[in-house]
Order: C-alpha cells, then sequence, then structure tokens
C-alpha cells in the first residue's frame, strides 16, 4: 500500500464497498482516455479493473466494507511507439493462493461462477499476483499496446472501436 | 444509481433497466426479476436500452433469471442491448444463449 503512481500515472485508494465500483471506472475511462485508449479498449480494460475490484470485495474482504484497496495505472513507453499498461490492485486482505487468478477451465456459458476471471483474462495479456508482497495481495495486470498515438491525437481516439476482445492496440 | 421499473404488456412483463449494472446495482435487478417470475408472466422483456455497462454480477443475475424461467417453460428476452454491453455478452460466450431482441417493441412482436 502507498505506492506512489508511476510518471502520468494515477492512484486511487477506496474502501472495500461495492459503492466505490462506479468511482473507480469512472476514474480509469477518464485516465484511459486521456492516455487516447480508444473507446472500446478502454470499455473492455475497465472492465476488468472493475471485475478484479469486484474479487477482492467478495472473495478477499469477504464483503467486508471497510477494507483498503489501491489501484495503480501507468503505462510504460516500451521499444519504438509501443506501450504497456500496468495495472496494480494491492489489497490487505487474506493471502490469496497464487493460482486464484488463473485463467478458469473452460465450462458451459451458463455455469455459475469464474466469469469476472474469464472477462480478466480475456481482456489482459498478463495476469498474476506479485510474489514479493508479504502481507495482503498485489495484483499485477498488464496489456501490450502498440502503436502509442500521439497526445490528444483525436483521429486516433475514434478509431479501432471494433476489435475483438483481447485486442492489444489502443 | 440504477434505475428499474417493471410494467405488464398484456401477457408479457416488461422491465426496464436504465444506468451501470455492477455488483452495487444488480441485486435491484435481480429483485425485479425475481418478482416478475413470481408474478407468471409468459415471458418476460428486460429492457436494456437504458444500460451502458454491464459487469459479471450483471450477468449472472440474467442467467439465473434464465433458468428459472425457463425451468417453468417461459421466456426472458433481452432487448436493446447497446454495443458495449452486447460485446461483454460476446466475451462471455452467451450471446446465442439469451433471445434477444433489437427494441421491447420487437420483443413483445414476437410473442
Amino acid at each position: 500500500m502507498n505506492a506512489a503512481p508511476p510518471p502520468d500515472g494515477i492512484c486511487l485508494v477506496f474502501r472495500s464497498s461495492p459503492r466505490m465500483l462506479c468511482v473507480v471506472r469512472a476514474a480509469v475511462r477518464q485516465f484511459l482516455a486521456q492516455a487516447s485508449f480508444d473507446e472500446g479498449l478502454t470499455e473492455r480494460v475497465t472492465l476488468a479493473i472493475d471485475e478484479s475490484c469486484t474479487n477482492v470485495i467478495r472473495h478477499g474482504y469477504q464483503g467486508c466494507e471497510d477494507g483498503l484497496m489501491e489501484l495503480t495505472l501507468g503505462i510504460a513507453e516500451r521499444s519504438g511507439r509501443s506501450r504497456q499498461l500496468e495495472i496494480r490492485l494491492a489489497d490487505e486482505a487474506c493471502k490469496a493462493p497464487s493460482e486464484a487468478m488463473k485463467a478458469p477451465a473452460p465450462s458451459a456459458p451458463t455455469t455459475p461462477g469464474g466469469l469476472g476471471l474469464h472477462f480478466i483474462h480475456e481482456v489482459m495479456d498478463e495476469v498474476c499476483f506479485d510474489e514479493n508482497v508479504e502481507r495482503g495481495n498485489v495484483l499485477i495486470l498488464r496489456l501490450g499496446c502498440p502503436e502509442a498515438a500521439e497526445p490528444n491525437d483525436g483521429a486516433r481516439a475514434s478509431s479501432g472501436s471494433d476489435q475483438g476482445p483481447g485486442g492489444s492496440s489502443c | 444509481m440504477l434505475k428499474v421499473d417493471r410494467r405488464e404488456v398484456d401477457a408479457a412483463t416488461v422491465i426496464a433497466v436504465e444506468g451501470e449494472v455492477d455488483l452495487y446495482s444488480s441485486p435491484q435487478m435481480r429483485e425485479a426479476l425475481l418478482a416478475a417470475i413470481k408474478a407468471g408472466s409468459a415471458r418476460v422483456v428486460v429492457d436494456l436500452t437504458g444500460v451502458s455497462y454491464m459487469d459479471s454480477s450483471g450477468i449472472a443475475t440474467l442467467v439465473e433469471a434464465l433458468g428459472g424461467l425457463r425451468e417453468k417453460g417461459r421466456a426472458l428476452v433481452l432487448a436493446g442491448l447497446r454495443p458495449r454491453v452486447r460485446e461483454v455478452f460476446e466475451i462471455a460466450k452467451l450471446q446465442t444463449v439469451f433471445t434477444l431482441a433489437e427494441s421491447v417493441d420487437a420483443a413483445l412482436a414476437d410473442g
């Protein structure tokens, strides 16, 4: 907890109340729009983050609404115009088993459970826990974003919304 | 805040949902669906025209209602899905499990 946000990143600290989810989504959408993510990818990443927070609220804090959660978003420049979105979600709940965030086995679409986890894996390239954390959990989500848009590039911001699930252009 | 309205149209119940459906708000939609199941309408139409976002808890609520209605030989139709909400159903591979209609009128006409 209390991680400094990366350069040009954001860090949100909030309680484990379901009422906070819409506030988190609004902030995430605003951050991704500022970073020139197109609307489709913004919504998919927002869904992955929302489902991650929901998992912490339901399974980590088991519905207790005064647990602390800390969401950090940052975009790292890579070679060329490529970028990587990194999301870190920290909590102070009991240690989750490392396999808790592994991709669920395929099941019938109407089988209950695991749908949120399925969404997270469909959207993000990497989903794992930071194994170096001693107390609580830090979930790390990564998404490669080739062809970074120029800042405030309106043309890019409106393109690419027809990408399928798991698409990584932004 | 989610807005959920319920009305009866002939032999159908129409539940209009407006807002974002997530862990916090989905119990509201669930309550309306359970009431519709209990009321015994032959067809339940969920008007999702006003829904801009839906997460797995919303999807799970609709799956539960679908199971409850089919068990009784009744129908559930989802109407007016926006592209972003439709995409969530596609990621969940549920777009063919539900009966989808372009609008409430179309859902009622098919009945």
